[in-house]
C-alpha cells in the first residue's frame, strides 16, 4: 500500500478500491495509521460502531480518536448508547447521515472522513438514486469547506458500478488494494 | 411433512446457492428478495424458519420483524439472521434474546455450520 500519510498530504478526496478477501484487515489498518496522528469521523454503513469498536480496540486502534456515524445498527436492532458513536436510521438515510455528519464535524472537529463504504450504498441505488449523488456531493463539499480529507472506501468488485465510477472522476487519489 | 424456510435476501446469488443446500437437506424452500416480497409470499405460505438478510432495500429489518410480530400468524415464525453486517459479541447476545431470532449468521458462511445451525433452530 502507498504511503497513505503522504498521499493525504497532498490529496482531499481519496478513493480507495479493496479487494472483498483483504477488505477487513485493510480497514483495520487504515484506520489504524489515520487515527494515530488524527482525529477521524467513521462512517459505517455495514459494520456496527460497536463492532468496529471491539475490533479496533483488538487491533490496537486508538479509538478515542475516532467517532463513528453509524448508519446501520438501527436497522436491526436497538443500539445502546456508545460515546463517541452516533446511530442514524439506515444507510438509506441519506438526509439523516448529512445532517449528523454536519453536527459531528462541528462538535468532534475531525481531521479526516473515512466512508465505508460505497459498496453498501450500491445495495439501496435503485431506492435513493435521486438523492445519492447529491448526497455524496454534499458530503465532499461540506469535508472540503471544512478542510477535511474523505477517504470513500469500496470493493474492487463494484469498480465498474456507476457510483463508483462517479466517485472516481471526482477523487484526486485512486488506491487499489 | 417437510419444514418450509423462506430465505429473504436481495442477492441472487445467495437465495440460489442457499437454495440448493437447503433442498438438498429435503426442506421446502421459498425465496423472496426484500421485505415486502417477503409479506407478500407469506399470504400464502406459513413458513417454519425465516432466513433474513439484513442489509436489502425497502424495508429495514427492524419494520420487518415489527410486523411480523403485529400478525398473528406471522409472529411466532422462527427467524435466522444470515447477514454480512458484522456485529459485536454483545449486539448479538441482545439479538439473541429477542424473540423468535434464533441465530445471527455471518456471511460468508461455512455449509456444514449453516446446516447445523439450521437444524437446530426448527427442533
Amino acid at each position: 500500500m502507498e504511503n497513505l500519510g503522504e498521499v493525504l498530504e497532498v490529496n482531499d478526496v481519496i478513493l480507495v478500491k479493496i479487494k472483498s478477501d483483504v477488505y477487513t484487515k485493510n480497514i483495520k489498518e487504515i484506520a489504524k495509521i489515520l487515527s494515530s496522528k488524527n482525529k477521524l469521523l467513521f462512517i459505517t454503513l455495514n459494520k456496527s460502531s460497536d463492532s468496529l469498536i471491539s475490533s479496533f480496540k483488538k487491533y490496537k486502534i486508538n479509538v478515542g480518536n475516532i467517532y463513528f456515524l453509524d448508519a446501520i445498527t438501527r436497522t436491526f436492532t436497538k443500539p445502546r448508547r456508545i460515546k463517541n458513536s452516533t446511530f442514524v436510521r439506515s444507510p438509506q438515510a441519506l438526509t439523516e447521515i448529512g445532517i449528523e455528519f454536519t453536527k459531528i464535524i462541528k462538535k468532534f472537529k475531525p481531521d479526516c472522513i473515512v466512508f465505508d463504504s460505497l459498496s453498501t450504498l450500491i445495495i439501496y441505488e435503485d431506492d435513493i438514486r435521486t438523492g445519492l449523488n447529491r448526497f455524496i456531493t454534499s458530503i465532499i463539499n461540506k469535508a472540503l469547506r471544512n478542510n477535511l480529507k474523505i477517504i470513500f472506501f469500496c470493493l474492487k468488485s463494484d469498480e465498474n458500478s456507476r457510483l463508483i465510477k462517479n466517485i472516481s472522476i471526482v477523487a484526486e487519489k485512486i488506491i487499489n488494494i | 411433512m417437510k419444514k418450509k424456510i423462506i430465505i429473504v435476501d436481495d442477492e441472487r446469488d445467495i437465495r440460489r446457492t442457499v437454495k440448493q443446500i437447503l433442498e438438498k437437506e429435503n426442506y421446502e424452500i421459498f425465496t423472496a428478495v426484500n421485505g415486502e416480497d417477503l409479506f407478500k409470499k407469506l399470504e400464502r405460505i406459513t413458513p417454519d424458519l425465516i432466513l433474513l438478510d439484513i442489509m436489502m432495500p425497502g424495508m429495514t429489518t427492524s419494520q420487518i420483524i415489527e410486523k411480523l410480530r403485529d400478525n398473528k400468524k406471522t409472529r411466532n415464525i422462527r427467524i435466522i439472521y444470515l447477514t454480512v453486517v458484522q456485529v459485536s459479541e454483545m449486539e448479538k447476545i441482545k439479538i439473541l434474546k429477542s424473540k423468535n431470532i434464533e441465530d445471527y449468521i455471518q456471511k460468508p458462511f461455512d455449509i456444514n455450520d449453516l446446516k447445523k445451525r439450521i437444524r437446530k433452530a426448527l427442533r
